[in-house]
Order: C-alpha cells, then structure tokens, then sequence
C-alpha cells in the first residue's frame, strides 16, 4: 500500500480522499493557491505544496506543478478528485511517465470514453442500446421520413453544428416533417451557417440514472446500484439519491450488467460511471461515461455500506477488489443535496464571501462532507460547491423527512447558499412521491409555482416572523453596530434593560 | 412604531410596539404576540405561546437584511421615511452600476461616451466560474467607466455611471 498521497484537487472532495487517506494509515498531502493557503483541505492534510496564483489555470490544472509537487513531497499516488485534471488523459500519460500511481482509469480507457461519439460507438458495439437516431446529416426529406419511420415519432430535429438549445424542432408525426423539416434547415444556416440536420428519438420527461461501477486489475467488475439523478439546473445536478424510485431489482441488474459491459470492452479499470436516460416505458438509453469519481458518490456508499474512495486507492494499489457482485446490498435510501454558494432568490448568483456563522447539520443518519468552515472566506475563483448534505433512512419517505428537519437546523451566513431552494424542494408533493424528471427544477422555478408557495398560511406566518426579527435586529444594531465586540452570552435581561432604555 | 418594509419583494406595514418585555406586532390583519430574547448575537428566540421560532439575522450590504427561520431564506430591507423622502428627490439623470457579487471583472463591453439601450450588458463579471453580464438600468450614455478588466471587484462597488 502506499505510504504517501497525492491529492490533486481543493474543496469538500480533497478532504473526503484526505479522511479515506487517513482511515487507511496513508500520509494525505495538499496542493494549493494563492487563494487557498488557509482553506479546508489544507488544514487537513500532513504536508502541502504553494501551486501558484489563484485562477486555476495557473495552479490546479497545470500538469507540471502537480506532477513537480507530487515528486518534491515524495508521493507515490494522485489522486484526482473530480473535475480540474480528473478527466485529462494527458495528465494520466503524465503521471504513469514520472513513474506515479494515478488513483483513476488507464489513460487509453479514459481517452475512448472521454470523447461523446467514440464513447456512443463503443457502447453501441457492446450492443448497448443508445439515443436512437443519425449521427451524419440528412441529404433529402426522403431519407428523413426514412429515419423517423426507423426511430419512431416523436423526434428531435437537430442541427448538425448546433448548440445552447438553438436549431433544435420537436417533431410528433410525417405531417410535420414535410415542414418541420426545411424550417430546421434554413434556421440552422441562420444561426449556425451550416444548413445541416440530424435526427434523434425524442424523449418525452426522461429521468437521468447513472450506474456506479468499479473494477480492479485483475478482470472483476462491479456495478454498485443506480443514482437519481434527474433533479437538474441547467444541466448542473442539484440533488441525488440512490436507490432512484423509479428502479426495480430487474431494471437495476440489466442497466448495471449493460454498464459493465461498456466499462469492460473500453478496457476500464477503477471507479467510473455510465450515465443513461430513462424514458417513460423504463427503456434505458446509454449517454456518456464519467471516467472518475463522482460528486455524488456518497449516497451510493450510503446504501451499498462500501467505501469507494477506499476500494478506488486498494485497486490502484494492485489489490482485487474485496467484494464480489454477489456482496452488493442496497439497504434504505439516501438523498444527496449541493450546497451551492449562490443566491437562489437572485437568480442563482455567485455567492462568494465570508461565512460569518456556520451551524452544521448533525442527528441520526447525516453524512456532510464539507471544504468550508466558519470565518473562511470562499473565493471567488472556484466551482461555488461547498459541501453535500447527505441524508439516509429506511425508506425514501423517512429520508426526506429527514432532509427537511436537517435543512431546518444547517444555518449558513454571510453569503447566500442553496439552503432555502433544497427546503423548498424537500416540501414539494411531486417530489415527496418521487414523481420527477429532468424538467423538475425548471418548472418548480416558475413563477406560479413560486408564487403559490409564498402565498400558504405557513408561508405568510413565517414571512411575518422574519420581518419582525429584521426590524428588532436593525433597531438594536443601530444602537449597537455590528463592529462592536461579541456579546456572545447576552442574557435576556440585559436585552430587556436595552429595550427599557430606548423606550 | 410603524414600520414599512420589503420582504422577499411583498412591501408590508408593520406596527411594533413593545409592552412589558413583549413585542407586540400587527401586520395588516395579522396580529403577534411575542416574547424576544436574543440567546447569541443575532439570533432572536420568538416565543409565541408555547410556539418556538428562532430567527438568525445578519446585514447582507448597507441596505439589507438577511433572515433565516425554519431553514428558510428572507431578504428585507427596512424603509425609513426620512431617506425614502430624500431619495424620491434624487435626480433621475445619474444611475451607477454596481457589482451584484465580488469577483473579476473579465470583459468592458462599452466605453465612456458610448450610447447605451436600457438592458444592455456593459461590463461582464465573473465568480466561481459563472459570467455575468451588469445591464445598464436605463437608456442614455456611458458617463464613466471605473473598474478596469481583470481588476477584482467587491460587492456593491460602483463599476461605472450612466446618464
């Protein structure tokens, strides 16, 4: 096993790989930025390396001072976390070059699936079963009616070299197309100055499930469940939870046995994941493989009861894995919230700043994972990720009971985060039920829906206390300013003789 | 005292008058009764009859407060007469153009002396890898220009004046 490790990354996910590091008998050693000196991750490692200014561009994500810090510290792995250089072949040459261990798949594997159509040919090829559709442009309306015939109405018509939601047209029968069909055309020379479409199945409220699996090197392979993923803000996941609510024993081992399979034929090795879309009728349609660990990956060691950062490091180590398919349990129901700083009542602004006070969640059956702490400031150079809230229970009905009374005692000031938007979320039938899919966030944030909300009794009640407590607080700070020193133990008659005072 | 204020954009009246220790509130037809105490700086424990409700307060610029209560998020700002008379009376001619959020300023899309359509971006900022893009409020002409890119910007810091 290795003495020393290598973490490539910042925030919550370095001091997730730093405890694993730690639970193992393994020395966890930091990089970090101008802007990071007295961050989390730093403060939980045993050594840390200076990697430069602040943008990332000129720290995290140069190669050459993650290698140069690994050597000059003495590590004999890396790992990546998510995101920065997680994903870059290159770098996985370049780690393997100066004789380190990556904690992650071969560089070859992460180049096949790391690119979307080598990845969809690949899948194909295992005979797994992706977005129906073509992948060339259309010559005539001919060999359009053709390919819609093939794929089934409804379909997307799309443009070729298209992007941001343009040059995209929903087309439900033959009648349609017949127009549909040079309208897409000319809009996608408009836009795009390239009048090529394709065409690709629609499908109608898909919900986002992913697969875990994690091989060794020895040729075993193992899908560890499905995660929910369908909770989505500009294609940006909000929450997850696993098992999804959707999935049964029978989907579960057909959508895990289909992941393997691409997974082995891309020869992969370590913790990855195999993203799919789930229609309506419950078919299953393979999208793209993250070739590392992911954000989320706590709800599914929340339900299975395996550490994967653990099992990631043995595997790269050389070890087999110490379980076998047989020895995965999926046991109660865990919600995963991110905890963003943004503003979710200004559209979902940055948040960066000073977190005065922090009240962390805590009680039966929480896991918080967190790169943040009171006093830091949280710099405005980074993904505004600041920790996970995990929860998990028996049943999915009792974790989110669970999420809404942890959401009721996590306190965060001095920035705006999306504390309030999950508890909001969390009160919603839709998704009490489980009822959801990718267009969920987009229509829980419509104006309507948010009116309706702020028009409950227990909304207005609490509308009122909160201006109440605003005006008590502006009323006595104006005597006493905010700069005065804490009165940390002020006891309620001191308070009373304040209030006698001024009156 | 009265009171008007702006929560979460609902403008309310409120009429708070402390009696014995107590605070009494009214608020259009909604009438509360409360004990305060404050067991930590800035955080007010509201008893109503033996109902629980612990707010956390805390300025989130000169102009605002922000409210937690039961995990929700409040924004208000308290409008004190005096300054509301003051600044109807503000000409409208000048308006600057502040930072939303600290971070860096990436792009300057317009200069002094440029003309300017009310809702047009004249300077982009980034944070956490997110771009925005500061509009102008109104229509008229860029007047000055104070950041310059690749300077880092506060929060509320004026970035330039239209007119």
């Amino acid at each position: 096993m290795f003495r020393k490790l290598l973490i490539a990354n910042r925030g919550e996910i370095a001091v997730r790989i730093a405890r694993a590091c730690r639970e193992m008998g393994i020395s966890p050693v930091a990089v970090y930025s101008d802007a990071d000196r007295a961050s989390l991750h730093v403060r939980a490692a045993d050594q840390a390396a200076y990697i430069g200014p602040s943008p990332s561009n000129e720290s995290y994500l140069v190669i050459e001072k993650i290698i140069g810090a690994a050597r000059s510290l003495d590590a004999e792995a890396i790992h990546p976390g998510y995101g920065f250089l997680s994903e870059n072949a290159n770098f996985a040459d370049a780690v393997e070059d100066a004789g380190l261990v990556l904690i992650g798949p071969p560089p070859s594997a992460m180049r096949l699936m790391g690119s979307k159509t080598s990845a969809r040919t690949a899948a194909q090829a295992s005979g797994v079963p992706v977005v129906p559709g073509t992948t060339t442009p259309l010559t005539s309306i001919e060999e359009a009616e053709s390919v819609a015939e093939d794929v089934g109405y409804p379909i997307m018509l799309k443009a070729a070299s298209g992007g941001g939601g343009k040059g995209l047209r929903l087309v439900r029968s033959r009648r349609e197309l017949a127009s549909a069909y040079p309208l897409a055309q000319s809009e996608a020379a408009a836009s795009f100055t390239d009048a090529s479409v394709y065409i690709e199945k629609y499908i109608e409220r898909p919900r986002h499930i992913e697969i875990q699996l994690i091989g060794d090197r020895h040729g075993n392979m193992v899908y560890l469940g499905e995660r929910e993923c369908s909770l989505q803000r500009r294609h940006q996941k909000v929450v997850e939870e696993c098992p999804s609510p959707v999935v049964d024993e029978d989907l579960r081992r057909r959508m895990g046995e289909a992941a393997v399979k691409v997974a082995r034929a891309a020869g992969y090795v370590n913790a990855g994941t195999i993203e799919f879309l789930v229609d309506e009728q419950r078919n299953f349609y393979f999208l793209e493989m993250n070739t590392r660990l992911q954000v989320e990956h706590p709800v599914t060691e929340l339900v299975t009861g395996r550490d994967l950062v653990h099992e990631q490091i043995k595997v790269a180590a050389g070890e087999k894995l110490s379980f076998s398919q047989e020895d995965i349990v999926m046991r109660g129901a865990a919600i995963e919230c991110r905890i963003y700083a943004e503003d979710p009542d200004n559209g979902f602004l940055p948040s960066p700043g000073r977190i005065t006070k922090l009240v962390e969640p805590a009680g039966p059956g929480v896991r918080y994972d967190s790169g943040s702490y009171q006093g830091w400031e949280v710099p405005i150079f980074y993904d505004p990720l600041l920790a996970k809230l995990c929860v998990w229970a028996e049943t999915r009905e009792a974790a989110v009971n669970r999420l809404a009374r942890v959401l009721d005692e996590y306190s965060i000031e001095g920035i705006s985060t999306t504390v309030p938007f999950f508890r909001a979320i969390a009160q919603d039938a839709d998704f009490k039920r489980g009822e959801f899919d990718t267009g969920f966030i987009d229509r829980f944030l419509s104006v309507d829906s948010q009116a309706q909300r702020s028009n409950d009794d227990v909304e207005v009640k609490l509308r009122d206390l909160a201006a109440i407590a605003a005006v008590v607080h502006a009323k006595s700070s104006s005597v006493e300013p905010d700069s005065a020193p804490a009165r940390s133990s002020e006891s309620r008659w001191k308070l009373e003789a304040r209030i006698a005072q001024r009156r | 005292m009265r009171y008007e204020a702006d929560i979460d954009g609902h403008q309310i009246n409120l009429e708070l008058e402390r009696r014995n220790g107590r605070i009494v509130a009214v608020i259009g037809q909604r009438s509360y009764d409360l004990e305060v105490s404050t067991p930590q700086p800035g955080v007010y424990l509201m008893f109503q009859g033996d109902e629980v409700h612990e707010a956390h307060v805390w300025s989130a610029d000169a102009n605002s407060l922000r409210v937690t209560l039961r995990g929700r998020l409040f924004t208000a700002s308290i409008i004190d007469r005096k300054q509301r008379r003051t600044s109807e009376h503000r000409p409208e001619g000048q308006q600057q153009l502040t930072a939303p959020m600290p971070g860096k300023v990436v792009r300057i899309l317009l200069k002094p002396g440029d003309e300017v359509a009310a809702g047009q971006g004249i300077i982009v900022v980034e944070a956490m890898k997110m771009q925005n893009e500061i509009k102008s409020p109104k229509a008229g002409r860029i007047l000055e220009v104070r950041v310059a890119e690749g300077e880092t910007v506060n929060n509320n810091q004026v970035l330039a004046v239209v007119e």
